[in-house]
C-alpha cells in the first residue's frame, strides 16, 4: 500500500476529525499527526494512529477570538 | 544615614535597578543574579546588600489615550469593544504609515466599511468619536466556510504624527522572519500587557469561535503557550532575540495562543515593515496583492 504524504494525511485528518464536537484543531509535526481537542475526555474519541502516521492527542481548551 | 555619591554612581552601571540605604548597609537593586557579581561588597565602609529586582519599568496604562499611539495599547472599529493596536507597518506601493490589527478589531469582524472610524481606546476603554485615531483602509476578509489564513486590518492614521513607531515594552520592530517551532517569542497587548513564550505549532488548522457568524475555520496558523487575554487582540508576535515580526496574535484558550504568520498578514495586506523601501521588484505576493486590488481575483481584499 502506498502511503500518504503527512500533509496529505492531515488533509484527510481535517476533514475526518474538525467537525467532531471538542476537535479544535488538527496538525503535524512532521512524524505525527496532531489532534488539539478542549478536554482530556475527548482523547478517547481520537484513535491512536491515522492513515499509517502516530497521533498525538493535546488538550488545548477552546479556542476563541481575543 | 545619606546615600554616599560612589553608592549613587552605581545607578549608572548596566544591570543596576535601584539604590537604598536600610540602616548600616547599602541596598542595590539589580536586574539579575549574574549583576550581584559585578558589585563591590562594601561602599563607603557599608556594606552592599543586593537584591535581585528584575527591571523595573514605569507603569503603563495600556487603557487610557495615548498620542501619539504606540503598539501593545487599547484601539477598535467604533462598533467593537477593543483589541490591541499591533504596530505602525508601511503599505508597500505608497509608504504610508498604517496602524496593523485584526480584522475583528479594526473591521468589527467583516462588517465595517473602508473610513470607519478607528478609536484609539477602544469603546470598552472609555472611547468615544472624539479618540478617534484613526480610519480603516482596508481588511482580509473573513470567510465563514472557507479556510482562512488571516485575520488582520489595516487602518490610516488622520494624522501621521499620532501614530508611534514603538511597541511598549519591545522597541521599533522593521523586519520580520519565519515562526520556527522551539522559538521564544514575545508580545506587547492592551491587557496581560509584556508576556513571553515558545511556539510550539507551526502547521495548525484550528476551529476558532466568536465571530458574528460562528465558528471559523484558520490554517497555517501559530500556536504558543498562554500569552493572552480578551483584548490582545491584536498583539504582535516578535522573534525574542531576534526583534523580528513572527505573528498576529488573534486568538486563543485558557491554555494556548494562536496567531496568524506575518508572512501571510503582509502578502495579503500588501504591507511590509522596512523602514526604507522595498526594492523595485514585483514579487509573487505583490502580485498576487494587486491583481486581488484591482479585482482581477475574486473579491478577497476589501477597502482602497
Amino acid at each position: 500500500m502506498v502511503q500518504l504524504t503527512i500533509q496529505e494525511a492531515v488533509e484527510n485528518a481535517k476533514r475526518q476529525f474538525l467537525s467532531l464536537p471538542g476537535v479544535t484543531g488538527v496538525s503535524h509535526d512532521g512524524q505525527s499527526i496532531i489532534i488539539y481537542i478542549e478536554t482530556a475526555e475527548i482523547a478517547q474519541r481520537i484513535s491512536a494512529s491515522f492513515m499509517g502516521y502516530p497521533v498525538k492527542a493535546v488538550v488545548s481548551g477552546k479556542f476563541g477570538v481575543l | 544615614m545619606p546615600i554616599p555619591p560612589e553608592a549613587k554612581k552605581l545607578l549608572l552601571e548596566k544591570g543596576v535597578s535601584g539604590i537604598s540605604d536600610p540602616p548600616g548597609r547599602i541596598r542595590v537593586y539589580v536586574e539579575t543574579f549574574e549583576d550581584i557579581e559585578k558589585l563591590p561588597s562594601f561602599i563607603a565602609g557599608y556594606s552592599v546588600e543586593p537584591i535581585v529586582s528584575g527591571r523595573f519599568f514605569a507603569l503603563q496604562d495600556r487603557r487610557a489615550k495615548w498620542r501619539p499611539a504606540p503598539g501593545g495599547v487599547s484601539i477598535g472599529h467604533f462598533n467593537i469593544t477593543a483589541g490591541t493596536l499591533s504596530t505602525r507597518v508601511f503599505d508597500t506601493t505608497t509608504r504610508t504609515r498604517l496602524i496593523l490589527s485584526n480584522n475583528h478589531v479594526l473591521a468589527a469582524g467583516n462588517q465595517g466599511s473602508p473610513g470607519d472610524h478607528i478609536y484609539q481606546p477602544g469603546t470598552y476603554d472609555g472611547g468615544t468619536d472624539a479618540d478617534t485615531i484613526a480610519r480603516l483602509e482596508r481588511f482580509v476578509e473573513l470567510r465563514p466556510s472557507e479556510e482562512n489564513l488571516v485575520d488582520c486590518a489595516v487602518a490610516r492614521p488622520l494624522n501621521d504624527a499620532d501614530l508611534s513607531d514603538e511597541i511598549l515594552d519591545i522597541g521599533v520592530i522593521s523586519d520580520i522572519e519565519p515562526a520556527v517551532v522551539g522559538m521564544p517569542v514575545m508580545k506587547s497587548g492592551r491587557t496581560t500587557a509584556y508576556n513571553e513564550s515558545t511556539i510550539q505549532d507551526v502547521n495548525a488548522t484550528v476551529n476558532v469561535s466568536g465571530y458574528p457568524w460562528g465558528v471559523t475555520i484558520f490554517k497555517d496558523q501559530i500556536i504558543t503557550g498562554l500569552m493572552a487575554s480578551g483584548g490582545d487582540s491584536g498583539s504582535l508576535l516578535v522573534g525574542k532575540t531576534t526583534k523580528k515580526a513572527v505573528g498576529l496574535l488573534f486568538a486563543g484558550s485558557s491554555m494556548l495562543t494562536v496567531h496568524n504568520k506575518i508572512t501571510n498578514v503582509c502578502n495579503l495586506l500588501n504591507i511590509d515593515f522596512a523602514t526604507a523601501p522595498p526594492p523595485v521588484q514585483a514579487s509573487m505576493p505583490g502580485l498576487l496583492t494587486a491583481f486581488m486590488a484591482a479585482g482581477l481575483i475574486p473579491g478577497i481584499i476589501r477597502g482602497e
